[in-house]
């Protein structure tokens, strides 16, 4: 405001780059959970990937390959996207922000 | 609308659902407080495990913690509802399978909790600890955990909060907690709004006095 920015360029340039960045961590978080809760479509029979896994298990009868099946894909899903924004948190820090302090155990 | 339908299976919704009582081994409530329970006990082993300085001690834990946050609740029910009766040879109730499966997946977001919480314990403490002479085992018990547990008191309210709303998964293997209770209802009377309505109501008033009491509790450990 100072340097005659209006309120849009305010944010557009000051307030978003900064706010996205500190987001980072929580919205990986909470994309994760909703990928996992994904799997909770399958009480109203959404055709996902918990689901197929059942009909795997219900046709064969082999459960435990079915399930190690299924579970290896959301393991790898979800490490594959931690790892990744990981790398795009450490990409996009702020310079001279310290963005995760690591407090002494 | 037509709330009779409630007031009709009052009972069943609440003293079968809810609290547990009645012709079928359920409960939301009875499923609920035990797994909260046994899922903290063991995540206090599992939060200071992965603070362990042995390695042996630490990556197991971290792999544990890693595993049970990467993998949905209901894969996790299915585990142990498909497999464990396979690998034992002997069938176990939808109670078993579901306080199993909650214990175990909640007690690697609760050591996460004790994690954090044990890390917020300023370093001097320890270091105040060590030179007055206490072993490792008095340190924590007396001087870190009274500390951390104060400071974990939100976030472990958050987790608890969403244990009991994610007992309404245990459900889909048949166990009759307030859910499944109104799945039932439901069948026999074809009245979803009236019963979800107040399905929606009860879960709300359990959380929210959960976290009332939560906020209570905070300003007087602060």
């Amino acid at each position: 405001m100072a340097i005659g920015l209006t309120t849009f360029q305010a944010y557009r340039l000051i307030i978003l780059p900064v706010a996205l960045r500190l987001i980072v961590p929580p919205a990986t978080n909470e994309s994760l959970n909703l990928l996992k809760n994904s799997s909770v479509a399958l009480t109203i029979s959404v055709a996902e990937l918990t689901f197929q896994t059942r009909q795997i298990e219900t046709y064969t009868a082999k459960a435990i390959e079915a399930l190690t099946a299924g579970t290896l894909i959301y393991l790898v899903l979800c490490l594959s996207i931690a790892t990744i924004m990981a790398r795009v948190e450490r990409r996009y820090a702020i310079p001279g922000l310290i963005a995760r302090v690591e407090p002494a155990a | 609308m037509d709330f009779a339908v409630i007031a009709n299976n009052f009972r069943f919704l609440i003293v079968q659902g809810l609290i547990g009582i009645g012709p079928f081994i359920g409960g939301t409530l009875r499923l609920a407080i035990p797994a909260i329970v046994l899922g903290f006990v063991l995540g206090i082993f599992v939060g200071l495990a992965r603070l362990s300085a042995t390695r042996w001690i630490r990556t197991p834990a971290t792999m544990y913690v890693e595993f049970f946050r990467g993998v949905p609740l209901v894969m996790v029910i299915f585990w142990i509802w498909f497999i464990i009766p396979q690998l034992l040879r002997l069938p176990i109730p939808e109670y078993g399978v579901a306080l199993t499966a909650f214990v175990i997946f909640e007690a690697a977001y609760f050591g996460e909790i004790v994690r954090a919480g044990v890390q917020s314990v300023a370093r001097g403490q320890v270091e105040a600890a060590t030179a007055l002479g206490l072993t490792a085992t008095k340190t924590m018990t007396y001087v870190i955990l009274p500390q951390a547990l104060r400071n974990m008191v939100p976030s472990l309210v958050t987790q608890m909060i969403v244990l009991f709303k994610d007992t309404s998964l245990a459900s889909i293997i048949g166990y009759v907690d307030l859910t499944k209770a109104a799945q039932i209802v439901n069948n026999r009377e074809i009245k979803p709004f009236e019963i979800y309505i107040f399905v929606a109501v009860v879960y709300w008033l359990c959380t929210y006095s959960m976290s009332v009491v939560a906020r209570r509790l905070e300003r007087r450990a602060a």
